[in-house]
């Protein structure tokens, strides 16, 4: 059976906006920045295997390092997601403490 | 009412000393070094694609490759000693991991590199650094 490129990466796309649901409109950028990058890496290597260009095993160990590239990706979107959450509260706490300090000082 | 705002007060000082952690603060200079090193790393491959195939071996990027390393790990301590910094640090093992695995299978190769094997550990190690650089500008 034929590797489309494409649809493999939609159907990841899919899972991840399934996995981040409540934060995919924060990530949905960075997610999408990983996924065009990883398309053309896989094309480039689809293209060379394709070509018989490299030596025997190459093709394998770059499958596998998807593996480790993957992972490094998620766990980026996991510090995207998380320094939003801390920026929004810190802003809500200095919302806060102004209100405080305007009522005691009133 | 004088203790309702005493007690307030109070609440609100408590709040104001416990700011939420989840991620370390922005640091410029880290950030640098990231850059910095992923530079020099696209260098090496820039220099192996423009060299000829004889020119490609090991011995000639080994100094190159060995201080990169270097700076890979200085990264890492860094990260370690970072309060609120631990879920950097599996990104930066992968950027460890496969910068060695490249190093490694370049010094191991009897034959010299062909220009579209350099062209995907080009394309790799961009991508492998690209993680880092988001998290980090995610702090700013």
């Amino acid at each position: 059976m034929p590797f489309n490129v494409n649809d493999t990466l939609a159907e990841m796309m899919q899972v991840l906006k399934r996995h981040f649901a409540q934060d995919w409109p924060l990530i949905k950028n960075t997610a999408h920045q990983f996924l065009q990058a990883r398309i053309s890496r896989l094309a480039l290597l689809a293209e060379l295997r394709l070509k018989n260009q490299l030596p025997p095993n190459f093709f394998a160990e770059r499958m596998q390092d998807e593996e480790l590239l993957l992972q490094s990706e998620l766990h980026a979107i996991t510090i995207v997601t998380a320094a939003s959450a801390q920026k929004a509260a810190r802003a809500a706490m200095q919302i806060f403490m102004k209100a405080v300090s305007k009522a005691i000082t009133f | 009412m004088k203790l309702f705002f005493k007690t307030i007060l109070l609440f609100a000082l408590i709040l104001s000393s416990c700011r939420v952690s989840l991620v370390p603060d922005y640091n410029a200079n880290i950030y640098q070094q990231i850059i910095s090193a992923a530079s020099r790393n696209d260098r090496i491959y820039i220099d192996l694609l423009q060299a000829n195939p004889d020119d490609r071996k090991f011995s000639l990027y080994a100094k190159r490759y060995a201080s990169l390393e270097t700076a890979i790990q200085s990264i890492y301590l860094q990260y370690q000693a970072r309060p609120h910094a631990n879920s950097f640090l599996p990104i930066i093992e992968n950027i460890q991991t496969l910068f060695v695995k490249f190093k490694n299978e370049h010094q191991s190769q009897s034959a010299p590199l062909s220009a579209d094997q350099v062209r995907l550990y080009q394309q790799y190690a961009r991508d492998y650094w690209k993680p880092l650089l988001i998290a980090e500008n995610a702090l700013k």
